[in-house]
């Protein structure tokens, strides 16, 4: 890049290349020494406080000349303001507040243990410098637009220019032209418009209110779409697989994620198919469990006054319920009612011999299994495919659990997420040479995955490689 | 942005035809493996090795009749594999639901697998094809202690006439495989496709001669008579190390019938190119809808065989060598909405716990009225009246249904633990009608074990501790049909378990 222009022209010219499509960063015509001295000044939007953008003040300001452009576009992307004078060949880093801290806010539904508890707030501008705080890079593009004819509510596509794919920025700005809507007030609204399988109860693009998931995407070669209002940001292309995966597998050991991850697949098979499973088991295929515990099972039926399918429809219904008031209800007293209230009720109804015992096992099992599930969206979708599961085991037992199993296999084999098979990497990955599987059910040592996934373009996919 | 190109990438195709092999080979071979027929397996490998040779060097057919002509052996081959999966689900799983409604919930959810296009369908076939081998597997070697090594030594290499002909019929079948012909234009790279052929050649050859040898080694010569899911009825003996899960035979069908599905969903895709249109999904349906009312008459198995061995296959041969030498709709969602209440309505028997009896132990002395005196003992069962149930029957499924006229609970017998036989039962001649009952019955599990009792096989049914070591019934139906003889333990006077009887006398 070498070294700075003494000609402001150039420095504008250079700024303008270097930072095309970067909307976050902006550049403005300064006049200095009582309107003698012509200066340009670029700065990321959020980083640098307007006072600070006044000309009387930047006089004041901590100011460090660099004399490179390299060294400008650092100190620009690390959240300060670069000031070019006419005739000068230094330009002027001008410290700033630098990027949003922790004090932003915190993610309340994607916790992890170990990385950034940073969350998304509710500003654009914020969530796309909380971003560009990961990535400090002019590749990472972040273009604006409003939607809502009444609303014009701000949007932002972020995105690596070089590792996307353009045909699929494309696609999601035709998609956000072809409807006119009066306002956009989060972005689930987004979401369900741009979906192109919209009767799916399974979500397309991922949501995230966390920064660094949303800035590792971008390395992935996807694309952020941030919205004006929303703590939550989408995410696409989207697959099974990522909506399984949690920020802190990269952050942990390769064991301790892939035990993780293997306990989350699994569980949103159980969370959609336990309670149908103990339908079919006790009312059809009774020799799949020991006589003994078969046994106990049918004394703690005894006096039940409902059918098997009853009893678990009853407590699922029940405990739907519960979860629903929980989180209408104020902080507090929504915590606790989840707790009370499934004890309760639980009890209560054991005792009352509405139900026998081992449904509210099953049903409490069901429900810690579809907690295990990362993405709350994607959960939904396994809790509601359930009571579908549930009458296909009381109606033909294990063969309509399996009926059930089929049926939802084939509908994700149908989804694509922006061409993208919603169902990458368990299908087709030999398309890119098998590399997507080693960060899918199974993580892969951080050494051993060296290419980013299909998401990304082909001749960009290399991420990792060992130096010298 | 690659998807949509009706690109299969070798993965997908070999996962697919993979299943459609294994699923057969655990089907076919077991029905025709004894001691002579290692010849027929192994002229049907190599006819299949050809055949699938061919369609490598050959391109695949172009003209609308040809395609035609294949797809009408693909249908007769996925009608009769429709009737099979639900006589398999029916022995197995939903003992006393109709056959229509089993198959009519197979066809539905064929059609859906179809209608969603080619693509859909081969990434269904590659998630399912790890678990299904997986499954498949485990419990196969969950089995392991009932396989006789020794008896490989019996096995004899002949090619004769008949040989030759089970050879053919069992190629006949295999010939399903052959569909992938179909597909050749649309491999991701076309140059994998000889090396997808020898791999699906080589999983299918390695599965049937694997489930050949695995089975001849449980049953012996003939011991499959009178069975029409060796393979399944075996599993009723493996046992899961611990015994935490009870008999496995339920989930061994659960991995199968997914084969099945991927099977029969191979065989229906219309002429597997491209992505159905909506002409070509309204054809579908009438396909399926039509291989479904013909699978509903048990004749359809007599006339497909008769078609597939005498008609279709060498046609299909025929056409491979000419080929050789020269050169989202409303309507159809509204109709499977229609027809699914259909379905749901009927044929549920499911029972609930309390509506069971399971029995633990069938005691069986001679009668004297009826040929035989039977004696169902309930285990652990609290209420005074259920510890046992006698009556004199002919069979033991006439003594179940006076026990619902009795009591009107249904007798399970899916935890049975043990038979005790008198020893006068023994030397019966009509003891073979009860053991042929045994046999055919899936419900009754090969390990369950055997006892010869020296006075009333009655009083040991009744006791509430049972033993749990002895010889599994399997060897009893083994001696039976392959006409040697076993020794059954014996349960002295002094109810002592010690020594043996030999059967037959």
């Amino acid at each position: 890049m070498g070294e700075v222009s003494p000609v402001l022209s150039e420095n504008k010219e250079w700024v303008k290349t270097r930072f095309a499509k970067c909307d976050d960063i902006l550049h403005r015509q300064v006049f200095l020494d009582n309107g003698k001295k012509e200066g340009l000044l670029v700065y990321g939007e959020v980083t640098v406080s307007n006072l600070m953008l006044e000309e009387h003040v930047i006089g004041l300001s901590d100011v460090q000349p660099l004399s490179t452009y390299q060294e400008a576009e650092a100190a620009l992307l690390a959240g300060n303001g670069i000031l070019f004078l006419a005739g000068d060949d230094s330009v002027y880093k001008i410290s700033s507040k630098g990027y949003p801290g922790l004090g932003v806010s915190k993610a309340e539904s994607e916790k992890v243990m170990r990385g950034s508890k940073e969350g998304f707030t509710e500003s654009e501008k914020l969530n796309v410098a909380l971003i560009r705080k990961r990535i400090r890079d002019p590749r990472m593009k972040v273009e604006e637009q409003t939607i809502g004819t009444r609303s014009h509510t701000m949007t932002a596509l972020v995105y690596m220019e070089d590792l996307i794919y353009p045909k699929l920025l494309d696609t999601i700005k035709q998609q956000m032209d072809s409807y006119e809507i009066d306002g956009i007030l989060d972005s689930g609204m987004l979401e369900q418009l741009t979906e192109k399988h919209w009767l799916s109860p399974f979500p397309q693009y991922q949501s995230t209110e966390r920064p660094d998931r949303a800035a590792s995407a971008v390395l992935e070669g996807r694309v952020v779409l941030v919205t004006d209002h929303s703590p939550t940001v989408l995410v696409f292309p989207s697959d099974y697989n990522s909506f399984f995966q949690t920020s802190d597998d990269w952050y942990n050991r390769f064991e301790i994620a892939t035990f993780a991850r293997l306990l989350r697949f699994f569980a949103a098979i159980l969370a959609m198919s336990f309670p149908a499973i103990y339908v079919a088991v006790t009312t059809w295929h009774t020799s799949l469990l020991p006589t003994n515990l078969i046994l106990s099972m049918a004394e703690a039926r005894q006096g039940v006054p409902f059918p098997s399918l009853g009893e678990v429809l009853l407590m699922e219904i029940s405990f739907e319920l519960i979860r629903e008031a929980g989180i209408r209800l104020p902080g507090p007293i929504g915590n606790t009612i989840g707790i009370v209230g499934g004890l309760i009720i639980g009890q209560s109804a054991v005792s009352a011999n509405v139900v026998s015992p081992i449904v509210v096992i099953v049903v409490a099992f069901t429900a810690l299994c579809s907690f295990a599930i990362p993405n709350e969206e994607f959960a939904s979708a396994f809790r509601l495919l359930k009571y579908g599961c549930i009458f296909m085991g009381a109606w033909l037992g294990l063969y309509g659990v399996l009926l059930s199993y089929l049926w939802v296999l084939i509908h994700l084999s149908h989804l694509n997420s922006f061409g993208i098979p919603y169902l990458m990497p368990y299908v087709a990955s030999d398309l890119n040479d098998y590399e997507d599987e080693r960060d899918s059910l199974i993580r892969f040592p951080m050494r051993m995955i060296r290419r980013r996934p299909i998401f990304a373009r082909r001749d960009a996919r290399v991420k990792l490689r060992k130096k010298g | 942005m690659f998807s949509g190109n009706h690109k299969i990438s070798s993965r997908q195709m070999y996962r697919n035809y993979a299943v459609v092999g294994i699923t057969l080979s655990a089907l076919l071979p077991p029905l025709v493996m004894n001691q002579e027929n290692t010849g027929s397996i192994l002229l049907s490998l190599l006819f299949l090795g050809i055949y699938l040779a061919g369609t490598a060097i050959i391109e695949r057919p172009t003209s609308i009749w040809v395609k035609w002509i294949c797809y009408l052996h693909y249908w007769v081959l996925a009608t009769m594999l429709l009737r099979i999966t639900g006589l398999l689900v029916q022995q197995f799983l939903l003992t006393d639901t109709r056959l229509w409604v089993i198959m009519g919930w197979f066809s539905l959810f064929c059609y859906y697998n179809l209608y969603k296009g080619l693509e859909c369908r081969l990434r269904v076939s590659e998630v399912l094809f790890p678990f299904f081998l997986l499954m498949l597997l485990l419990l196969t070697m969950l089995m392991h202690g009932e396989v006789e090594l020794s008896r490989f030594r019996e096995l004899r290499l002949m090619l004769q006439k008949e040989q030759l002909l089970i050879g053919y019929e069992l190629f006949c079948w295999l010939s399903a495989v052959q569909s992938l012909w179909h597909l050749k234009g649309q491999v991701h790279k076309e140059s994998d496709y000889p090396r997808i052929i020898w791999k699906v050649w080589l999983t299918t050859g390695g599965f049937i001669l694997g489930f050949s040898l695995f089975i001849y080694c449980i049953y012996g010569n003939q011991g499959h008579t009178g069975l029409v899911f060796p393979l399944a009825s075996a599993m009723t003996m493996a046992h899961f190390p611990g015994n935490v899960i009870g008999r496995l035979d339920a989930l061994f069908i659960f991995a199968w019938v997914i084969g099945f599905f991927l099977l029969c969903s191979s065989l229906f895709a219309p002429l597997m190119d491209g992505e159905p249109d909506k002409k070509r999904k309204w054809g579908l349906f009438l396909l399926l809808a039509a291989a479904y009312l013909c699978a509903c008459f048990p004749e359809s198995m007599e006339w497909g065989e008769a078609f597939l061995y005498y008609i279709s296959t060498p046609v299909q041969i025929v056409l491979l060598l000419v080929s050789g030498v020269w050169k989202n709709n409303k309507k159809i969602k509204m109709t499977c909405l229609c027809l699914l209440p259909f379905f749901l309505l009927t044929g549920c028997s499911a029972q609930e716990l309390e509506q069971q009896n399971l029995v633990t132990a069938i005691g069986v002395d001679v009668g004297e009225e009826e040929a035989f005196r039977f004696t169902f003992g309930f285990g652990n069962s609290k209420e005074e009246e259920d510890k046992a149930f006698e009556t004199e029957a002919a069979s033991i499924e006439e003594a179940k249904n006076m026990y619902w006229e009795y009591q009107q609970k249904n007798m399970d017998f899916n935890h049975l633990k043990n038979f005790y036989f008198s020893k006068e039962l023994l030397r019966r001649t009509d003891f073979g009608a009860l053991l042929e009952e045994i046999q055919l019955h899936a419900s009754y599990s090969r390990g369950t074990l055997v006892y010869a009792v020296e006075e009333k096989a009655s009083e040991e049914a009744k006791k509430e501790e049972q033993p749990e070591e002895g010889m599994p019934v399997h060897r009893l139906l083994n001696a039976w049909y392959n006409e040697t003889s076993c020794e059954i333990p014996k349960i002295q006077k002094d109810g002592r378990y010690k020594g043996y009887i030999t059967w037959p006398y």
